[in-house]
């Protein structure tokens, strides 16, 4: 027995290792080095001897610039999660429970679609859509051609349509997932006891797909709350973001320490609304 | 007895294919170090400005027999990075005017070798002799390039041609104003619209208040060519804050109506200066390229063919067609009185001006 | 306590009859079993009765009402699932109040009915546990209970007891007729497995091809099968055919058998030529070492012998057909395989069934 467990467990390491140590050299090692590169007084790869400080973590309490750019992010982050669920679970819905066949690998490989292009040309070609005199405007003045111009870029809107169109497809897929795996049964029996479409939404589906909401949220969350590309090209002026501070810190005044001290205030405001939530949510997947 | 002997020879030859294999790999990536440490240069500079054209590369070999190879860099932090963490790796290294002293006092360049420069009497006097450029009476970087960060505008939409940087607080144009989302740009217009010296204002709070005023005027904010060719074209703005040289592109390739100016208030100024590294394997050939770089004959070639800022030789400058717009904009020797020229900042005056921008962008999304 | 009437029931699913014109009436309070092989169409009918599936042809009557256009939520019906279908995500009280709940009844009503309904099922104490807690027949209680608490008119059963062991399954059966007698409720359950039809039900009705073959009291059905499939279906049979001879005075039928001998037996309207089908169930033959042949007894070899504990089975070789026999286990001992017997039989114990 305890030879079998040995051979298990080396089989066990021989399987995950080379996914660990993937994950520790590619993510842990550098994060591990941004952080303590946030707590230095000067950029690491300047000659002088660098000494330790919180200065960095201060600048952040004591200038109000960047607690508002973090409550945009955060803000931001939570705007897109909610819009893709909105959007987003009701298509998976439907695929999972309504189209069947050939319709459904069809819708699919539509949900999947803007997985396939680079996200840079995703967004430039939002800005095609929005922009006044682009195909939006243009169809809107075939429907009502007195309307007043369409101009929808370089306005928060437009950030918030070129995120959800990115991270989209991931709130569909994880929670067709978590909606295809309840099983007809269920709902059969839900239905025979008396319970018609809202009681059986609210009561049977949507608590037991959860865990795709969840998983959805999270892939969409965190990316959605550092991203800046999107805010900057869609957004213009209007599209200040943490991200967009970061990026500075790194390109222009080199200043790396504080570059580093601000994605991990960042990382630190996510990890700890994840915390917040966290309770609740496992309280609500009991027994899934 | 057989079993066994066939497996140790079996692993001795899976060793022994193995160890020829590696040896092979070996020898083909060492290979070229040793070959070529006597005809061969790495130059240091942004993608696709000048000294990577496969065509002057080209030339260059055919005449010296030297190979050109190429590194990049996306910022001037970047490239000052690259300096202090690959020492011996580059040979030639370009420098703005305000980054050169940086790179000089860290010792990151050495003094260049102006005998080795045959055409180097025949630069401007202003730019060749500069004092961003040269370190205790030695001349650190051979001037290159230069050009204006000024005003670009729809001819067809901003009639008269305008004078004043405060066309850029015009009411008439409010949402179709562009500028740079750049620190050091914004807070550069900010002074010379405050009237202050643009590198080192006095007064940052009259900056900041300044460019909050252009709150209602920003259509949107632009930080490649490509993108303000994309914006100019579709009409986004009609007045800008735009460089020179690439102005002069837009118009001749594109055949955009952009007209240009410097304001009356003053205008940036910059011009880049080719420095050869400390430390670099191959001094002779980082001069030899280097004085090709300012040679006339590459430069008209560049200008003309791909389109370049203005040359910092005189004679270059000359010999491009008397049509071509980007010297009709380089040659208005009035305006060019009127830039102030980047010179270094230190890194808390960097910081301070990026906080600067950074709190005027927040207000900008409000 | 409802009735329940089909009546002409046809489904076609593409050129498939699920449901091939069926009738019938399912009487208040009994506990009716739909038994068939896989596709006959029981299950399609349990579920038209609660109305996952509507009727291309034919009606559904509750209590004489048509529930055609009514949705399942408004039927009033109890429901009990192959795989129990509990709520994952609720506990074992959460899941029987369900029901109760979307009704809107109040809360202590609520606490109260779903208090009787685990005591019912005997399953107090278990309230909190989720259904990954709880092992299989537990399940089962509880599915029960969710679908009576209620009270609906019909309690409708898919194949209550396919997935239990052997020892569970024989409790089940005893808890389900227990509980079913109780509350007195129409009961109606599918199944493929004949033992169970037996066992559980008051009547049964079997299926093949989207039609009713047979319906009435188990007993009846077993003993008088009417066709060769209900035969063969309900318990083992075997089938002789033969030839009528002659119609005797008193009624009974002289049959020449194919497997050779003759058979006395009772036939409806038999005339001499005619061609019939026997069913003859092997717990009915006789097995004897030293008797003669005559009619109703033929002589044989026996092939083989398998014991199982409280009877023995006998294939024995007649003719050209291999007859088979089961003998209650009186101690007697076993006939060795190769040895010549004589089987028989009382004329009572033929059936004339259509092929």
């Amino acid at each position: 027995m305890a030879v079998a467990d040995q051979r298990n467990r080396g089989t066990i390491l021989a399987l995950t290792g080379p996914a660990y140590l993937w994950l520790t050299v590619t993510i842990f090692l550098p994060l591990s080095a941004m952080l303590y590169c946030s707590f230095l007084d000067k950029s690491p790869l300047v000659p002088q001897p660098a000494s330790l400080t919180l200065k960095h973590y201060a600048a952040f309490i004591e200038r109000p610039v960047y607690q508002q750019l973090m409550l945009w992010s955060l803000e931001l982050g939570a705007v897109v999660t909610i819009c893709c669920l909105i959007i987003g679970y009701p298509a998976a819905l439907a695929l999972a429970k309504v189209i069947k066949g050939r319709w459904r690998e069809a819708m699919f490989l539509m949900v999947v679609l803007p997985f396939w292009s680079n996200a840079l040309v995703r967004t430039f070609s939002w800005t095609m859509v929005l922009r006044p005199g682009g195909l939006a405007d243009q169809a809107i003045h075939v429907v009502a051609p007195d309307a007043p111009a369409l101009n929808l870029l370089y306005s928060y809107p437009a950030v918030v349509v070129g995120l959800v169109h990115s991270y989209l497809p991931y709130m569909i897929l994880t929670c067709y997932i978590s909606l295809q795996a309840i099983d007809d049964s269920v709902i059969e029996a839900a239905r025979s006891l008396g319970a018609r479409s809202g009681a059986l939404f609210r009561r049977v589906v949507f608590p037991m797909s959860l865990p795709g909401v969840l998983a959805g949220s999270a892939l969409i969350f965190v990316p959605a709350v550092g991203s800046f590309m999107e805010p900057r090209i869609l957004g213009g002026a209007k599209g200040a973001t943490l991200g967009m501070a970061v990026e500075e810190q790194f390109t222009v005044t080199a200043n790396w320490p504080f570059g580093a001290a601000l994605s991990f205030l960042m990382l630190g405001a996510v990890l700890l609304i994840c915390l917040a939530l966290y309770p609740a949510a496992r309280k609500r997947m009991e027994g899934l | 007895m057989s079993k066994s002997n066939s497996r140790i020879t079996r692993r001795r030859f899976v060793a022994g294919a193995g160890a020829i294999g590696l040896g092979a790999a070996a020898g083909v990536i060492g290979a070229p170090r040793i070959l070529s440490a006597a005809g061969k240069i790495t130059v240091l500079n942004w993608q696709g400005y000048g000294t990577d054209e496969a065509w002057a590369v080209e030339a260059f070999k055919k005449a010296t027999g030297v190979e050109v190879v190429h590194d990049y860099f996306n910022s001037e932090p970047e490239m000052i990075t690259k300096l202090r963490t690959n020492p011996g790796a580059y040979d030639v290294v370009l420098t703005n005017s305000a980054w050169n002293g940086i790179a000089s006092g860290e010792g990151l360049i050495q003094a260049v070798d102006t005998a080795q420069i045959s055409h180097f009497d025949d630069l401007n006097p202003s730019l060749r002799d500069s004092a961003l450029l040269s370190k205790d009476g030695k001349v650190y970087g051979v001037s290159w390039v230069w050009g204006m960060t000024a005003i670009a505008y729809n001819t067809e939409k901003v009639k008269p041609a305008p004078e004043s940087v405060e066309v850029l607080w015009d009411p008439k144009f409010a949402k179709r104003v562009s500028v740079r989302d750049d620190a050091i740009e914004a807070v550069s217009y900010g002074a010379i619209a405050t009237g202050q010296d643009m590198n080192h204002p006095k007064d940052l709070d009259k900056v900041k208040a300044k460019l909050l005023g252009l709150k209602p005027q920003i259509a949107t904010l632009w930080s490649s060519e490509d993108e303000w060719n994309k914006l100019f074209q579709s009409g986004t703005f009609d007045v800008s804050v735009y460089w020179s040289g690439s102005a002069a592109r837009s118009k001749t390739n594109f055949k955009l109506p952009v007209g240009y100016m410097v304001p009356k208030e003053g205008g940036i100024g910059w011009f880049d200066g080719l420095a050869v590294a400390a430390n670099a394997p191959n001094i002779e050939g980082a001069h030899k390229f280097i004085n090709y770089m300012v040679d006339p004959t590459f430069y008209v070639e560049w200008a003309t063919t791909v389109g370049a800022p203005a040359s910092a030789n005189t004679k270059a400058n000359e010999q491009l067609p008397a049509d071509d717009v980007g010297r009709q904009i380089h040659s208005d020797q009035a305006a060019i009185k009127r830039l102030q020229f980047m010179a270094p900042l230190s890194d808390d005056e960097r910081q301070t001006y990026s906080d600067l921008w950074t709190e005027v962008k927040t207000e900008f999304a409000k | 306590m409802s009735t329940v009437t089909v009546t002409d029931a046809v489904k076609k699913y593409d050129a498939v009859a699920a449901l091939d014109s069926v009738t019938m009436t399912f009487r208040e309070g009994e506990l009716f079993g739909l038994l068939g092989p896989s596709g006959s169409g029981k299950t399609t009918l349990l579920r038209a009765i609660a109305g996952f599936v509507s009727l291309d042809r034919g009606q559904v009557l509750i209590d004489g009402q048509n529930v055609g256009g009514v949705p399942v939520h408004a039927r009033n019906i109890g429901m009990m699932f192959q795989n129990y279908a509990l709520f994952p995500h609720m506990s074992v009280a959460e899941n029987v109040a369900f029901g109760l709940e979307v009704r809107g009844r109040p809360r202590e009503e609520v606490a109260r009915r779903v208090n009787e309904a685990l005591a019912m099922v005997r399953l107090g104490g278990l309230e909190q546990r989720k259904p990954k807690q709880l092992s299989g027949g537990q399940q089962q209680r509880v599915a029960l209970a969710r679908a009576l608490v209620t009270r609906p008119k019909v309690l409708l059963l898919d194949e209550p007891l396919g997935a239990l062991d052997k020892h569970l399954r024989q409790e089940m059966q005893v808890e389900l007729r227990r509980i079913q007698r109780q509350v007195g409720i129409t009961t109606i359950f599918v199944t493929h497995d004949q033992e169970e039809a037996l066992t559980l039900s008051d009547r049964i009705a079997i299926f093949n091809f989207g039609r009713i073959i047979q319906e009435g009291a188990p007993m009846e059905v077993y003993e008088r099968p009417v066709t060769k499939f209900a035969a063969g279906f309900l318990g083992e049979a075997n089938f002789l055919q033969g030839r009528v001879t002659a119609i005797e005075p008193n009624g009974l039928a002289r049959v020449a058998l194919d497997l050779g001998g003759e058979a006395l037996c009772r036939l409806i309207g038999g005339q001499a030529g005619q061609t019939v089908l026997l069913a003859l169930r092997p717990e009915k033959i006789k097995l004897s070492t030293d008797s003669q042949a005559g009619t109703n007894a033929v002589r044989g070899k026996v092939l083989d012998v398998v014991f199982s504990g409280n009877s023995t089975t006998y294939r024995v070789r007649v003719g050209n057909q291999v007859i088979t026999l089961f003998r209650q286990n009186l101690a007697q001992g076993t006939v060795a395989p190769g040895s010549e017997v004589v089987l028989s039989w009382s004329p009572d114990h033929l059936v004339q069934v259509t092929p």
